[in-house]
């Protein structure tokens, strides 16, 4: 490999690469809605940061760092319930997607309960197909959760969302595996970075964990889906926020 | 920033420091996560950067484009943190080491052989070949960032690829062999 070639592996991989944005614990640090931020009489925003400063100052926390704002404290923010759920009713993995194979949910918010586990492996995904010569979107977007769809998510039972299992088979030197999902019904939601320090060690090693979730359908992210994906996308529970998850 | 001006004391007036961070901000977390591999470490940096930033808006000076103002800071955060983790840690990298993150940043890195190599790059060559190839920056654009002559730029940026490109070498080499 030339240092050419090495040049343009580099620019078609940070091309491709999809990258997530700043989470909202940073953007609320700035503290100015992005819809005040046009016109001229806007009001004077007032910084967060100038606030978390002088507090730094006070309390004497710099000097440790800028682990002040560490992500545990501003994990219950984040997931807080929020007060506005249109729909007061707790739907079941399958009442959920019953209800949206009948049409009657958009993307109006809807409580989901069930089981949360993580049953993902470290394994390797074949990287998408780019078709670099079209315009349609090749690469996946953010809601398919390309590779590890059902892997992790939330089931109806209290049963873990899939297992897998290794079997040695003649004329194979390693273990062959095979991911055998849950029995009952499950989603994979899409999980936003902010709640992520919430769910990621939950429910791996530990049995499935109940979970009551506030979230949506019909994000607008589907969009960015590949055509044959959009559906897929579309139908993707989104999680706005955990309302309750009894790890105890 | 077009409606910077500036006072007699240097300081930029008029210049709306919230709403350029707010337009910045993704662009900074994600270099920060290029850079230091990890959506945990881009926004504790970022969070550094910004405070740093904040505490020093006032030496942002006529003709200074915030986004590069803003990114010397940021990098100078990335590479303390890069520097001190190597110090606190002392392990080599592993590069087979299998790994249970879905963190996209992480993600860039595992990808292929090529990530990782990046991956075992020291800081300065990390931050180059982000700046270069992710942000898509000019040599001199490179250079004020970094506090370098172009000229060092330059010469780093190809020592970098040559000895990236014979690592990915050695690596095939390797597996053929395998």
């Amino acid at each position: 490999m030339s240092d050419q070639d090495t040049e343009e592996r580099l620019s078609r991989d940070y091309r491709i690469a999809r990258l997530p944005a700043a989470p909202t614990r940073l953007r609320a640090l700035v503290d100015v809605p992005p819809n005040r931020v046009a016109g001229s009489n806007r009001p004077r925003p007032r910084l967060a940061l100038a606030g978390l400063i002088v507090g730094t100052v006070v309390v004497g926390m710099l000097a440790v760092g800028s682990n002040f704002l560490s992500r545990d404290r501003w994990t219950g923010a984040v997931g807080a319930a929020p007060s506005s759920a249109a729909d007061a009713t707790i739907y079941t993995v399958s009442e959920l997607l019953a209800a949206r194979a009948a049409g009657r949910l958009g993307s109006a918010p809807v409580r989901l309960t069930g089981y949360w586990s993580d049953a993902s492996v470290p394994h390797s995904c074949a990287p998408p197909r780019v078709d670099v010569a079209s315009e349609s979107p090749m690469i996946p977007g953010e809601l398919e959760i390309n590779c590890h769809d059902g892997e992790f998510g939330i089931t109806e039972r209290d049963e873990r969302i899939a297992e897998f299992i290794e079997t040695e088979l003649p004329g194979h030197e390693v273990p062959q595996s095979r991911m055998v999902p849950a029995a009952g019904p499950f989603l994979t939601p899409w999980v936003p970075d902010g709640l992520w320090p919430q769910l990621q060690d939950v429910g791996r090693e530990t049995p499935p964990v109940p979970i009551v979730v506030l979230g949506h359908l019909d994000d607008p992210r589907a969009e960015n889906c590949r055509p044959e994906a959009v559906k897929l996308c579309r139908d993707r529970f989104v999680i706005d926020a955990v309302i309750e998850l009894r790890t105890n | 920033m077009e409606r910077e001006l500036t006072d007699l004391s240097g300081a930029t007036k008029g210049f709306d420091f919230e709403e350029a961070v707010h337009r910045h901000l993704d662009r900074a977390y994600r270099l920060a996560g290029l850079i230091l591999g990890s959506s945990d470490g881009a926004e504790d940096a970022t969070q550094e950067a910004l405070l740093r930033a904040w505490q020093a808006r006032n030496s942002l000076r006529e003709g200074e484009r915030f986004p590069a103002w803003f990114d010397r800071i940021l990098l100078n955060v990335c590479r303390d943190r890069l520097r001190r983790q190597r110090r606190i840690t002392f392990v080599q990298l592993q590069v087979d080491a299998p790994t249970t993150t879905r963190d996209p940043f992480a993600e860039v890195l595992d990808r292929d052989e090529l990530g990782r190599v990046i991956a075992t790059l020291d800081p300065d060559a990390r931050m180059l070949v982000v700046l270069r190839f992710w942000a898509d920056l000019p040599i001199d654009e490179i250079a004020s960032r970094l506090n370098v002559p172009a000229g060092t730029v330059k010469s780093r940026l190809h020592r970098t690829l040559g000895d990236v490109a014979d690592r990915l070498n050695q690596a095939t080499k390797r597996s053929r062999h395998e």
